[in-house]
C-alpha cells in the first residue's frame, strides 16, 4: 500500500468478466464513484479475466499464465480497483502463490497485490470517502460475498457508504454472511446443490423486511436475483456501486 | 510388530528431519514435557470469587449446588437434597469419605465402597473444582472407585471450597502436587453437569448412560486428617 | 486404505430429494451454528486460544516422532502396551488378537472415528466378536447398519420415528406395543439395554481425542458417559488412535479442550472429559486390568511435510461440517466417506486416494466458512484447491470440464479474441437467451433460476464507444 495516497491517483478499473458481459452499468457506476473521489480512471483494453476459473479447477499452469497477463496489463497504475471482492481477492491474496519459485514474478505479483482493492474498500479505506452523493428510498438488505468478507475483511465499508445515501436504510439478514451457492464453477458443476443453497438464502430473505438486495459481487447477485425471480419476492437486486453512484436503472433481471 | 513401529518412524523422519535434526527434536520435546508451556488464564476467573464463579458455571450446565460451612453440616445437606427431590435415602459413598469422620443423619443409609450398578445414589469427593467451566475433577484410587461416578442415577459430589481453582492448568498443578507416586491416577474424570445427549433430532436429553442429576455440596473446611 | 464410494453427484441428488434428511439438516444447521456463536461470544479470549491451539498442534507435528517416543515410554511406564499399526488391516488384526487371546466375545465401544475409518465392526463380527456401540448416535446407526453422517453427531440424519423403528426391530424382547413416540422414552430404553451391555462386555474400546506424551495418557470427551463405562467396567481397555493425536502436555490438552467443545456443539466443555493412564493400579477399587493403545498410521505419515500437512492439526470438532453450505444441503452420507464435509474432502483423498475421492475436493463452493470457524485455523479451501490441482494433473477431471476450461483459457489469453467472443455472447444473451439452455451446466441453473438478460453490449465495447 502506498503510505499516503496521491490526491488524484491513477486507477485502473479491473472490470471483471461478469460485469463486462452481463451488467456494464456496474462498471460505469464504479468509474463514476472513482472519478468523484478524485481518481483518474483508465480501463486497460487488454484485460480479460483474473483467472479464477482455471485456478479453482486445478489448472495451475493456465492460471499462472493468466496471472502474468493480468500483472502486465495492470502495471504502471497507482491502484487497481475491481467492483468485486472475488476478483480483487484473487489478485491480492492468491497471485503470489503462483510464483513461489520465481522471485522476479513474485515481486511483481506482490507489487500488484499491494495496490489492488475491491471498490468499496478502496473508496473508504484508501481514498477516505465518507459519504456519497446519491439518493434512493427504502431499505437495503446487504449480502456479504464470501471472498470479500473472508479474504479481504470487507463488512463495514459498503454499509458505511450506503448509510449516507439519502433516504436509504441498510439491514442485514440471517444469511448475510452465508454462501449464496454461486461459487463460480461450483454452480455449473453442482447446479442442484447450488440451487438448494440459494434457496435457503431466499427463504431467509423472505423473512427480512427490505426493498433492495445489494452486494458487491455480480456472481452472487445474479444467482440470488435469478432465484428470487422464481418467487413472489418484491426485492430488487443491484450491485452496491449502482446505488452508491446514484444511477440505479432497471434492477438485475428487470427489463430495460 | 516391531517392524511396523520402525516403518512408521521411518516414514515420519524424512519430513521432520528437513526442519530439525532428531537430537534437537528430542531435546525440544523433552524440555517441553519437563516444563509445560502455560497459556493465559481466561479473564472470567481472574479477580473473582472462585467459589461463586464455580457455582454459576455449574448451574449453567444443569448441576445443582449447596454450600455449607463445616463438615458436620455435610450429611444434613445431602439428606436435604435427596428428600427435597423425593429420591431414595440410600447411598453408596466413596471409601475415602469414611476417613472424613462425617456424621450422616439417621434417615440416610450410607454404605462405603464401590458399586456394581445397583446403588441409586453415589457420593464421591472431588480432588478439585475448576471455576472456569464449573468442572469437577475426580480421580480413581484405592479409596475412590470410578464406577461410582457413572452408574448411580444421582451423583452427589463433595467439594472442599479451598480446592476450587480458576483454570484447568491450575487443576493439573494441584493434582501434580498431591500425587502419591510418579504416575497420574488410572482415571482422572472432569465432570461438568449431568450425562446428556442431543443425538435424537438435536433435542437435549439428560441422563443417557451416566447420572441423570449431579449435586455438588461445597464445604468451606477441609476434612480432618485421618 | 480407507474406503470411499465415488459417486458424489448421484448421492447428492438423492440427498436433496430426501425430505426426512432435509428436515434433519435444517435442525442441525440451526443448532450447531448458533451454539458455537454464543459459546465464542462468552469467551473473549477465544481467538487467542485458537492461535495457541494451532501453535500446539504445529509444534507437536514438527516434533512428532519425538513426542510419540515419549508417549510410548510413558504408557509402558504406567503398565500399558502400545501397538503400532501401519494400516487399517494391521490395526484390525491387532485388536482382534488382543480380544481373542482374552477370550472376549463382546466389546463395548465408545465412539471412535478411527474405528469407522478402518471398518472395525464388520471385521470383528466376521471373526466372532460382537461389537456394541454405546454412544447413542453410534448405537442408532449400528442398528441401522449405516455409517455415521457427521463426525460428532453420527445419527444426525435419523429422525425420531426412524430411531423408534430401529429400536423396535432390534429390541425384540420388549413388548411390541410399547410407545416409542417420545425422545425420552427412546432414551430410557437405550439406557436400559446398553447398561446391560456395559456390565457384561468382555472388553471395552474407545478412541482418543488426544494422547498426552508427558504422562502416557489417552483423553476422551463425551457427553453421555458411555466412553467412561466402556473403558471402566470391562477388564480390558483398548484405545484406538491416529498417530497425529499426540500433544506434549496436560497443559496443552487444556488449551485444546477450551476450543474443542465450543467449536463442536457450542458447549463450554463436554460433560465428561476423561484422562486414562495405564491399567488400574494394584489397590484400585475398579478399572480395567489391561490398557492397550493401538496407534494407527493408515496414510497419515505421508501428509507430514506435504501440501496437506496442516490437515494433521485437525481435532475433529466438526465445526467445518456444521458451517459448510454444501454439507448443510446434502448431509454426510453423500460424501461417501466416514469423514464428510470440508475436513473430509481434504482428508479422504489422502487416506483413500484421489482417484477414489476425486469428486470431494470439488464438492465445495470455496466460501471459506470452514476456515473461518476452524479452531486450529486449517486453511481448508487452500487444501481443497491443492487436491483440485492434483486431480487436474492426473487427468481425473471430466472431459467436459477440461474442454470447457480449455476453450475459456484459450480466449482469456488472447484479449482481441476475447473481446470478439464476449461481444458475440452479449448479443446472444440479449436476443437468443433460449440457446443457453443448450449449454451444459447452464441448463441446470435455468431449471430453477432465471439468468439475467444482457444489454447486448459488453462494458468494454460501451466504454470504447463513450470515451
Amino acid at each position: 500500500m502506498l503510505a499516503v495516497p496521491p490526491k488524484n491517483p491513477s486507477v485502473a478499473l479491473l472490470v471483471t468478466c461478469l460485469v463486462d458481459l452481463l451488467r456494464p452499468q456496474v462498471g460505469f457506476a464504479a468509474v463514476t464513484l472513482l472519478e468523484r473521489a478524485g481518481c483518474k480512471v483508465s480501463v486497460p483494453e487488454s484485460q480479460t479475466c483474473c483467472g479464477q476459473p482455471a485456478y479453482n479447477s486445478g489448472d495451475r499452469a493456465d492460471a499462472r499464465k493468466i496471472a502474468r497477463q493480468v500483472i502486465e496489463t495492470f502495471a504502471g497504475f497507482d491502484y487497481v480497483v475491481a467492483p468485486s471482492g472475488s476478483c480483487a481477492g484473487m489478485v491480492r491474496i492468491h497471485f503470489a502463490e503462483f510464483f513461489a519459485d520465481d522471485p522476479v514474478w513474485a515481486a511483481k505479483a506482490m507489487h500488484l497485490a499491494d495496490r489492488t482493492y475491491e471498490l468499496t474498500q478502496f473508496l473508504t479505506d484508501v481514498m477516505g470517502v465518507a459519504e456519497v452523493s446519491a439518493a434512493h428510498p427504502g431499505t437495503a438488505i446487504y449480502h456479504d460475498s464470501c471472498s470479500g468478507l473472508r479474504e479481504l475483511g470487507i463488512k463495514d465499508q459498503p454499509r458505511a457508504l450506503l448509510n449516507t445515501v439519502n433516504g436509504l436504510k441498510t439491514n442485514d439478514y440471517s444469511g448475510s454472511e452465508a454462501c449464496c451457492g454461486f461459487g463460480g464453477t461450483f454452480c455449473v458443476k453442482y447446479p442442484e446443490v447450488s440451487d438448494r443453497i440459494v434457496g435457503q438464502r431466499v427463504t431467509e430473505l423472505a423473512a427480512t423486511p427490505g426493498d433492495l438486495l445489494l452486494g458487491g459481487d455480480l456472481g452472487c447477485l445474479i444467482n440470488l436475483a435469478g432465484k428470487l425471480a422464481r418467487t413472489d419476492s418484491k426485492l430488487r437486486v443491484f450491485h452496491v456501486a449502482e446505488i452508491l453512484a446514484g444511477d440505479a436503472g432497471p434492477a438485475i433481471g428487470e427489463k430495460s | 510388530m516391531s517392524d511396523a513401529r520402525a516403518d512408521i518412524f521411518a516414514r515420519l523422519r524424512p519430513a521432520l528431519e528437513a526442519a530439525k535434526p532428531l537430537a534437537a527434536r528430542r531435546a525440544a520435546a523433552a524440555a517441553r514435557v519437563a516444563l509445560p508451556l502455560r497459556s493465559l488464564a481466561p479473564a472470567r476467573v481472574q479477580n473473582v470469587d472462585l467459589v461463586e464463579t464455580f457455582r454459576t458455571r455449574a448451574h449453567e450446565v444443569g448441576a445443582t449446588t449447596a454450600r455449607v460451612t463445616t463438615m458436620a453440616e455435610l450429611g444434613g445437606a445431602v439428606a436435604d437434597y435427596l428428600r427435597e427431590r423425593n429420591l431414595p435415602q440410600t447411598a453408596k459413598a466413596s471409601p475415602e469419605l469414611a476417613d472424613w469422620n462425617l456424621s450422616w443423619p439417621a434417615t440416610l443409609a450410607v454404605a462405603h465402597g464401590g458399586t456394581v450398578g445397583d446403588d441409586p445414589v453415589g457420593i464421591a469427593a472431588a480432588r478439585a473444582g475448576i471455576a472456569e467451566t464449573g468442572t469437577l475433577m475426580l480421580a480413581s484410587g484405592a479409596k475412590s472407585p470410578t464406577k461410582l461416578n457413572f452408574l448411580p442415577e444421582t451423583h452427589i459430589v463433595v467439594l472442599c471450597a479451598g480446592r476450587i481453582v480458576g483454570t484447568y492448568e491450575q487443576a493439573w498443578d494441584y493434582l501434580r502436587k498431591n500425587l502419591e507416586g510418579p504416575l497420574l491416577p488410572r482415571t482422572v474424570n472432569w465432570i461438568t453437569g449431568p450425562s446428556r445427549t442431543a443425538d435424537i433430532e438435536q433435542t437435549l436429553l439428560v441422563g443417557v448412560h451416566g447420572p441423570k442429576r449431579i449435586h455438588i455440596v461445597i464445604v468451606d473446611e477441609e476434612p480432618a486428617a485421618p | 486404505m480407507m474406503h470411499v464410494t465415488t459417486d458424489f453427484p448421484a448421492a447428492a441428488h438423492e440427498a436433496l430429494g430426501d425430505k426426512s434428511l432435509q428436515a434433519a439438516l435444517a435442525r442441525m444447521r440451526q443448532g450447531f451454528v448458533s451454539g458455537r456463536a454464543s459459546a465464542v461470544a462468552r469467551l473473549p479470549e477465544f481467538d487467542a486460544y485458537r492461535d495457541a491451539a494451532r501453535a500446539i498442534r504445529d509444534h507437536t507435528l514438527a516434533h512428532l516422532d519425538a513426542y510419540l517416543e515419549i508417549f510410548e515410554a510413558n504408557v509402558k511406564a504406567a503398565g500399558g502396551q502400545v501397538h503400532w499399526c501401519r494400516d487399517g488391516a494391521e490395526a484390525r488384526e491387532t485388536i482382534l488378537r488382543i480380544l481373542q487371546s482374552r477370550g472376549a466375545k463382546t466389546i463395548a465401544k465408545g465412539k471412535s472415528m478411527v474405528g469407522e475409518e478402518i471398518e472395525l465392526n464388520a471385521y470383528l463380527e466376521a471373526n466372532g466378536v460382537r461389537p456394541v456401540e454405546t454412544d447413542l448416535g453410534e448405537y442408532i446407526i449400528q442398528l441401522r447398519r449405516e455409517t455415521p453422517s457427521h463426525i460428532i453427531a453420527p445419527a444426525t440424519h435419523v429422525s425420531k420415528a426412524q430411531v423408534a423403528d430401529a429400536f423396535r426391530a432390534a429390541h425384540t424382547l420388549l413388548p411390541a406395543d410399547r410407545s416409542l413416540a417420545e425422545a425420552d422414552t427412546l432414551l430410557a430404553e437405550a439406557r436400559a439395554i446398553l447398561r446391560e451391555e456395559f456390565l457384561n462386555a468382555d472388553a471395552g474400546m474407545t478412541g482418543a481425542n488426544f494422547l498426552i506424551a508427558e504422562t502416557g495418557t489417552s483423553v476422551i470427551v463425551t457427553n453421555e458417559g458411555n466412553g467412561d463405562l466402556s473403558q471402566t467396567v470391562p477388564r480390558t481397555h483398548i484405545v484406538l488412535a491416529g498417530i497425529e493425536k499426540v500433544v506434549p502436555t496436560l497443559d496443552d490438552a487444556a488449551v485444546l479442550l477450551r476450543v474443542l467443545a465450543r467449536s463442536a456443539t457450542g458447549q463450554e466443555i463436554s460433560s465428561y472429559t476423561t484422562f486414562s493412564t495405564g491399567p488400574a493400579r494394584k489397590d484400585d477399587l475398579d478399572g480395567p486390568g489391561e490398557y492397550h493403545v493401538v496407534m494407527l498410521d493408515n496414510g497419515r505419515s505421508a501428509l507430514l511435510g506435504s501440501a496437506f500437512h496442516d490437515m494433521l492439526r485437525c481435532i475433529r470438532c466438526g465445526a467445518c461440517l456444521n458451517h459448510c453450505p454444501v454439507y448443510g444441503a446434502v448431509g454426510g452420507h453423500a460424501y461417501g466417506s466416514v469423514y464428510p464435509g470440508p475436513m473430509g474432502s481434504v482428508l479422504s483423498p489422502a487416506l483413500a486416494g484421489i482417484a477414489a475421492a476425486k469428486h470431494l475436493p470439488h464438492a465445495s463452493s470455496l466460501c471459506g466458512a470452514c476456515e473461518q470457524v476452524c479452531p486450529v485455523r486449517i486453511p481448508l479451501p487452500k487444501m481443497l484447491r491443492a487436491w483440485r490441482d492434483v486431480s487436474f494433473d492426473r487427468g481425473l477431471v471430466t472431459l467436459r470440464s477440461r474442454l470447457g476450461l480449455a476453450v475459456w483459457t484459450f480466449a482469456a489469453r488472447r484479449p482481441a479474441l476475447y473481446r470478439l467472443a464476449t461481444a458475440l455472447t452479449a448479443k446472444t444473451l440479449q436476443k437468443h437467451r433460449a440457446w443457453f439452455r443448450l449449454v451444459p451446466g447452464l441448463s441446470g441453473w435455468l431449471a430453477t433460476r432465471d439468468f439475467p438478460a444482457s444489454s447486448g453490449r459488453t462494458f468494454m465495447a460501451e466504454w470504447k464507444a463513450r470515451r
